[in-house]
Order: C-alpha cells, then structure tokens, then sequence
C-alpha cells in the first residue's frame, strides 16, 4: 500500500498543477517508493547511514533533465526539546519532464526524522508538478 | 498546529486556520483517507487512537484558497506511546 495525496491546484493562468505528499518510515539500507505521478515519475529513496539518496524513475517516456541547485535547501531548523534527538534533515530536487510538444516542472522537498527507538526512518516529501508556461514547452 | 497527550497515551492535533477563510484538506488517518475543512480563524481538534500498541499517523494535505492562503501546506504527524512528532512542508503555489 501506498499512502501518498494527491490533488489538484488551481492555478491562476489555468495551467495544470497537482500537489503530491507521502511520507514513508524504513530501515536504513532499504529502498522504498515515496512518490509517484503516474505516467511521469517515480521517486525512490534510500537512507544509508546519514547519506538520502534518490532515485528517479521516469515513466513518460520523455526527457528528464535535473536541477543541481536544490540539492541542498538551505534554511532554518528550529528544534524544540527533545527535537535533535530525532535528527531533522531535508534536501530538494528538481526537474523538468519534457513529453512532445509539453512540459512539466517538478520541485519537491524531502525531509528526514530518525526514529532511533524502533530503528527506522522517516522520510517524507511534498511535490509540485506545474505545466510549464505555453511559451517555454517545446516547439 | 499544537498537540496535547492525554494520560492514556491518546493524543489530539489541532489546526489552527489563522486566515480569514475556510481551507480544505485531504486527510489519511492511519491509511483511511477523507476530506475534512478547517473552519476559518478556526481550531480544528483531530484525535488520534491511543489504544494498543502501535504507530499512529496522520497525513494532512491543506489546499490553497485564493489570496489569503496561496500556499499548499502538507502536514505529516507520528505518534507513538505517548511521543508525537510532526513535520511541515510549505510551498508557494
């Protein structure tokens, strides 16, 4: 089973966009799916040690080209009490799906919570999946 | 969004819509999934089981709605024996 949300948003130049979120708690050293748009991607992680790594599956049967920059989201972490000893992390990744004469521009976020009790992790995300603007789809 | 743990390990979440319009949310308690609305300036109490032996989770996706909330909100909670921990993820639609 695969727990994740799946919705709609209304976009004002009526583009198509969807919000998807799931969250996933493994052992370290497995591989599990945490996102998937059907027919576009599927995105795995494995959490080695202190190391999240992803793996991207494209399912459209287009191009995907991957952003560098969002690799590592910089920001702020504020921990209350006994927040630290569950280890926050976070990390971004971003993409463009590129199918025929269409685009889509994925950014999604990745967090991390380590469950030391029960030797698990959970990870979870959020992602934006927008069509890109009539303008910048390819020709 | 705060939580309170009552003395049988149950827990409560409550969201607070601090805009001046009601949201709307999908909502997955422990794999069921629904809908649910967050009345506007509003708290809304969700309960979570703290019976039995176990890991207890709920997944909150808020929608956007129009100017006063332009941003989708995920909200990802675990508890456990009296533990809970929550996680926030905010994007700008």
């Amino acid at each position: 089973m695969h727990d994740q949300l799946n919705n709609g948003l209304d976009v004002s130049d009526g583009r198509l966009a969807l919000v998807l979120s799931a969250a996933k708690e493994i052992e370290p050293g497995s591989r599990a799916m945490l996102l998937l748009a059907e027919g576009l991607f599927r995105l795995d992680v494995v959490v080695a040690e202190d190391t999240l790594r992803t793996v991207l599956r494209n399912l459209s049967g287009g191009a995907i080209e991957t952003e560098t920059t969002l690799g590592t989201v910089t920001g702020e972490s504020i921990l209350f009490g006994d927040a630290a000893s569950y280890e926050p992390g976070r990390a971004g990744l971003g993409f463009t799906i590129t199918t025929g004469g269409d685009a889509v521009w994925v950014r999604a976020m990745i967090a991390t919570l380590r469950f030391a009790d029960r030797g698990t992790v959970q990870v979870s995300a959020q992602a934006i999946l927008l069509q890109a603007p009539a303008a910048q789809r390819p020709g | 969004m705060t939580a309170a743990i009552d003395r049988d390990n149950s827990s409560e979440v409550t969201v607070h819509n601090g805009t001046d319009v009601p949201l709307h949310a999908a909502r997955d308690l422990d794999g069921t999934a629904g809908t649910m609305s967050l009345a506007a300036a509003g708290a809304t109490p969700i309960s979570l089981p703290g019976a039995g032996l176990g890991v207890h989770r709920l997944h909150l996706q808020i929608l956007p709605n129009g100017r006063e909330f332009p941003d989708v909100v995920s909200l990802l909670v675990t508890s456990q024996e009296g533990a809970i921990t929550g996680q926030a993820f905010v994007s700008e639609t």
